[in-house]
């Protein structure tokens, strides 16, 4: 119901958590770090937008948050994708491609 | 298995909400820590360190709040939320939930009680099985109010045989007559016995709950000495008792074997006579069929003459529609075999029409309902109206409650369900409620005998529809209302507007004020125009007890008595017997006088319309017949107490000698002997024909008198347009068995002398019955008892929403002050006159007031047209009623304000400004 505020497109912060989480299981804050690395420091990640993300997605099956001990030696939450989460990466990947391809030449096109 | 992931998921958010909600809060703890950590790394001091993540995180506790709205059936754990806050808010202010309780429950008792009516008529009548296919076939012509018609035999006849659509048809004609049981009483009932044809049993569907029905043997002649009989008439007259089977009654004389009793909730759709005639509810059926038909119903110049009701079953897949154009067929194709006829059924357009029995059933009812129902819906409105400016009016008070809910961290959305949830608990309650006074609305209604007004009786009672449409609407009004009075919450206003704008200010802001002032205009509007609706019909039905009929109706008994064919009385006998009859009804102890007649006045339906022709006038004019007619004895005048206006009245000598002579009203002298003096002038009533032609013979009357018109067959109009001519009831002549009427007035109690005339006549004539005895008092109270309870029904509502709409305009102003106080204090502790404060909330107020007002009556004058056929002698833009609907609420609009002004005013300044 809350409205995302986030400088991001609608439904790409979900892609882009799925894409850091593709390698190595995370918690949070190393996802928002990770996030802000990984976007050279461009997107500013809002918390108020990252466990209302994290959950939705845990709800939808497409990641999975176990607790686990962190580098520092601290019980942390972390999540894993799972094969659903995969899937749906490519997908929307793909549906990425897809989209920015054509919305490129649009803006192109003379 | 992703599906099922989800449901684990879910399924844990909705019960083990404790763990996950310490899970996230741990998480984040965590990612705090580790934040914190992350920038002494980067050399802040661990305070500064720590702030600095806290910073980047934002507010903790809304992150909270929205990362739970996203776990799964998080709905459903906000509403048990939702529903103990809402019980503990109920509990905390008794008084505001009693109101709003009241108020839904009045409202939807009054709707779920329409609703019982129509769902029992219309939505759910299951009279006969899939009667959808069940449909009834009508004549209509262009020459009748009452356009639809039964058909001729002759009609049925040639359907029967050409039809394809229909898998079977079905006749059933209504007589009357007198029903004796020997053995039991010997003195002979007068009744109505509906003949059918076998096939009826199977167009209905429906089979005997005893017995048997009629076969098709037993529709022919000579074997037709069988009944069966309605559940009603079995239960009153053989106390229900099953060994009448096989036991003989006789109709007019012709005994009959008791073969069948039909189930109790058993009718044959018959044409309406509703509230307007006497009894005319068949006891019996007796079969009848093709070679077998009465005399009068199987001649051809009866083809188009409404003799009885015409069912049909359609084969299945078949349309009404459809049918109605295979009937159209039919006529067109067989129509043109009997060409005179056809002719005349040509000029008058007939047509055949095909409805089934599901629209047939509410037909005479429909607008009735139709304006119930409107008026329920602007009760419904006011209502919400009305609890969404007490919720409105509480939510001030809450304002600091919600302010702080929402600092710390709750989402708007939230705050607005719970308030939904609130008023929405509220409402279900008032809904419960509703269906104890629906049911005791019902029981109310029954008793007001409104059942009688509809063809299959509403099975009036709460069952489960009932109970859901109560609920249904009760829920929908409380969120509408709930959600009307969260609107100012969902209004995009920052935190900081709402806490400090009544410390600011002390006072309400403009918007809010905007808002109830709106509320209360549209319930200002919405009374106002129930109410109109309820006067005028108050005011017609103040005009109809007004109407002079032209007789006397108190201390007047009148009745019926029938004389069965089989007794075999000619022209004369009949003449002799009923001049014994008026001799010896004028010396019965306690009659003052007694007439003969054949009307009764208010007592039947319509009178048949008649020509009436005067001498040298051209008869062959074709206007339709506009006059009536009725045979009466020389006390008649006497009995009703009818005005002599010029000549004289009958004499004993007219009725002995046969004398062509008649007494005329003054609307006959005026409409035919408009310039002279119709004393000695003639006049002839040909018998009734559609078409008068060169050889109609016409037996000339000579006028002896002229009385003051009088209203026969309503009080609300003249019988006819062309006024009545009496004549002596020497001039009856019998086919089939004899009416005769009677008036009778007494010196006392009319219903006292019912016994001794009952006495007389089966002193005269044993097979005679005696038919529809009342007073005349009884009469006016049937014929008119329809108008009544829609009167009373009406009434009722507009003062319920009077109620409703006080209560809630005062609520409404009373919380309005109340925001207010501070400001007033502020004004007055500055030097400002009371009085001058006092002004000026009465004229804010009555500012709303009058655009309420305003809206109201145009919105009346929009929706009284509808109440126009309702209305008697009253104008839909009727002033009185209007006048007064406006003083009534303008005063309650008055004395709500004043009220709350008085409070406000009333109040110590230093306690106001101290708080």
């Amino acid at each position: 119901m809350t409205k995302e505020k986030a400088g991001l497109l609608q439904g790409t912060l979900d892609m882009l958590i799925l894409k850091a989480l593709q390698l190595e299981p995370m918690h949070g804050f190393g996802l928002s770090q990770r996030l802000k690395q990984m976007s050279a420091e461009v997107f500013q990640v809002e918390m108020g937008s990252l466990y209302p993300a994290l959950c939705r997605l845990e709800k939808q099956g497409l990641i999975r948050g176990e607790w686990g001990v962190s580098e520092s030696n601290r019980r942390a939450r972390y999540y894993k994708m799972t094969a659903a989460g995969r899937q749906q990466l490519d997908k929307e990947k793909t549906q990425w491609k897809l989209l920015s391809n054509t919305i490129n030449a649009m803006l192109q096109a003379t | 298995m992703r599906w099922f992931d989800r449901f684990i998921f879910r399924w844990r958010t909705l019960f083990q909400k404790g763990k996950l909600d310490g899970q996230l809060s741990e998480e984040i703890r965590v990612h705090v820590e580790m934040a914190t950590e992350a920038n002494m790394v980067k050399g802040l001091s661990p305070k500064e360190a720590r702030q600095a993540a806290l910073r980047e995180f934002g507010g903790v506790e809304q992150i909270k709040e929205r990362t739970r709205d996203e776990r799964g059936w998080m709905w459903l754990e906000n509403f048990k939320r939702d529903w103990v806050q809402a019980a503990r808010q109920m509990k905390q202010s008794k008084g505001f939930s009693t109101v709003i309780i009241v108020t839904f429950a009045l409202v939807v008792g009054l709707n779920a009680i329409l609703f019982g009516l129509f769902n029992s008529l219309w939505l759910n009548p299951g009279l006969y099985p899939e009667e959808d296919r069940v449909v009834r076939i009508f004549e209509t012509f262009n020459d009748s109010d009452d356009n639809r018609r039964g058909s001729s035999m002759l009609l049925y006849a040639d359907r029967v045989e050409q039809s394809q659509l229909a898998e079977e048809m079905a006749v059933s004609l209504k007589m009357w007559g007198n029903v004796n049981q020997e053995g039991i009483d010997p003195a002979p009932e007068f009744r109505y016995r509906l003949m059918v044809t076998p096939s009826l049993f199977r167009v209905l569907g429906v089979a005997p709950q005893l017995g048997r029905v009629f076969t098709d043997e037993e529709a022919k002649q000579g074997n037709d000495g069988v009944a069966v009989l309605f559940h009603d008439y079995w239960q009153t007259r053989y106390n229900g008792d099953s060994s009448v089977l096989g036991k003989t009654l006789y109709t007019d004389g012709e005994p009959r074997r008791i073969i069948g009793i039909m189930p109790e909730n058993f009718r044959v759709p018959d044409n309406y006579h509703s509230s307007e005639s006497i009894d005319f509810t068949p006891i019996l059926l007796v079969p009848v069929g093709p070679g077998n038909w009465p005399g009068w119903a199987s001649s051809e110049n009866n083809r188009y003459v409404n003799w009885g009701g015409c069912f049909a079953r359609l084969k299945p897949g078949a349309s009404a529609t459809a049918f109605g154009e295979e009937l159209e067929a039919i006529n067109a194709r067989t129509g043109p075999l009997y060409p005179e006829q056809y002719a005349l059924a040509q000029a008058r357009q007939h047509r055949t029409e095909v409805v089934t029995i599901k629209q047939d059933l509410l037909r005479e009812n429909r607008p009735f309902l139709y304006l119930l129902q409107g008026s329920l819906v602007f009760i419904m409105l006011i209502a919400c109206v009305n609890v969404t400016s007490l919720v409105l009016g509480r939510g001030s008070v809450r304002r600091h409650e919600f302010a702080v809910r929402l600092a710390l961290g709750a989402g708007r959305v939230r705050l607005v369900r719970q308030l939904v949830t609130e008023v929405w608990l509220l409402a279900v309650i008032g809904g419960l409620a509703g269906l104890g006074i629906a049911a005791a609305g019902m029981q109310a209604l029954e008793m007001t005998g409104v059942s009688k007004f509809f063809l299959v009786p509403p099975r009036l009672e709460v069952n489960w529809s009932v109970a859901g449409f109560a609920l249904l609407i009760s829920s929908l009004a409380g969120i509408a209302a709930g959600l009307s009075a969260a609107l100012p919450l969902l209004r995009n206003r920052s935190l900081g507007n709402v806490l400090s704008e009544d410390v600011r200010t002390g006072t309400a802001s403009r918007e809010a004020k905007v808002f109830r002032a709106s509320l209360l205009v549209m319930q200002v509007a919405f009374t106002v125009i129930l109410l109109v609706g309820g006067t005028l019909l108050l005011r017609s039905f103040a005009q109809i007890l007004r109407i002079d009929p032209g007789y006397q109706t108190e201390k007047l008994l009148t009745l019926y008595l029938y004389l069965p064919q089989d007794r075999g009385y000619d022209d004369e006998g009949r003449k002799r017997f009923i001049t014994d009859l008026d001799v010896r009804l004028q010396n019965v102890p306690g009659v003052a006088a007694a007439g003969i007649t054949t009307w009764p006045p208010l007592k039947l339906g319509n009178i048949a319309t008649v020509h009436l022709i005067r001498s040298g006038a051209n008869h062959l004019d074709s206007a339709p017949p506009s006059g009536t007619t009725d045979f009466v004895s020389p006390h008649f005048f006497d009995a009703l107490d009818i005005p002599l206006l010029r000549g004289r009245l009958f004499v004993a000598a007219d009725i002995n000698e046969r004398a062509a002579v008649a007494v005329i009203d003054q609307r006959v002298a005026e409409a035919h002997f408009p310039n002279e003096d119709p004393i000695g002038q003639l006049i002839a009533i040909p018998y009734r024909d559609y078409r008068l032609t060169s050889e109609t013979p016409l037996n000339w009357l000579r006028i002896v008198g002229v009385v003051k018109a009088v209203r026969v067959d309503d009080l609300l109009s003249y019988s006819s347009d062309g006024g009545m001519v009496y004549q002596t009831y020497s001039y009856t002549s019998g086919r089939g068995g004899t009416w005769v009427g009677m008036v009778i007035r007494a010196r006392d109690d009319p219903a006292r002398l019912l016994r001794p005339v009952r006495d007389l006549i089966g002193e005269l004539e044993p097979l005679a019955a005696v038919a529809y005895p009342e007073t005349m008092n009884e009469t006016i109270k049937r014929r008119y008892s329809y108008q009544q309870a829609f009167l009373v029904v009406n009434l009722v509502i507009a003062v319920v929403a009077l109620l409703i709409c006080s209560v809630g305009i005062y609520g409404m102003m009373a919380h309005s002050v109340a925001t207010q106080t501070k400001e007033i204090a502020i004004r007055r502790a500055l030097g400002a006159q009371d009085l001058m404060l006092f002004r000026g909330i009465m004229v804010y107020w009555l500012k709303a007031a009058t655009i309420g007002l305003a809206t109201g009556l145009l919105g009346a004058l929009l929706f009284s047209r509808y109440l126009e056929r309702a209305l008697y002698q009253t104008t839909p833009t009727d002033l009185v009623s209007y006048g007064g609907s406006i003083l009534l609420l303008s005063f309650t609009v008055l004395a709500a304000a004043a009220m709350s002004g008085r409070k406000a005013l009333s109040l110590d300044i230093v306690e106001v400004l101290r708080r």
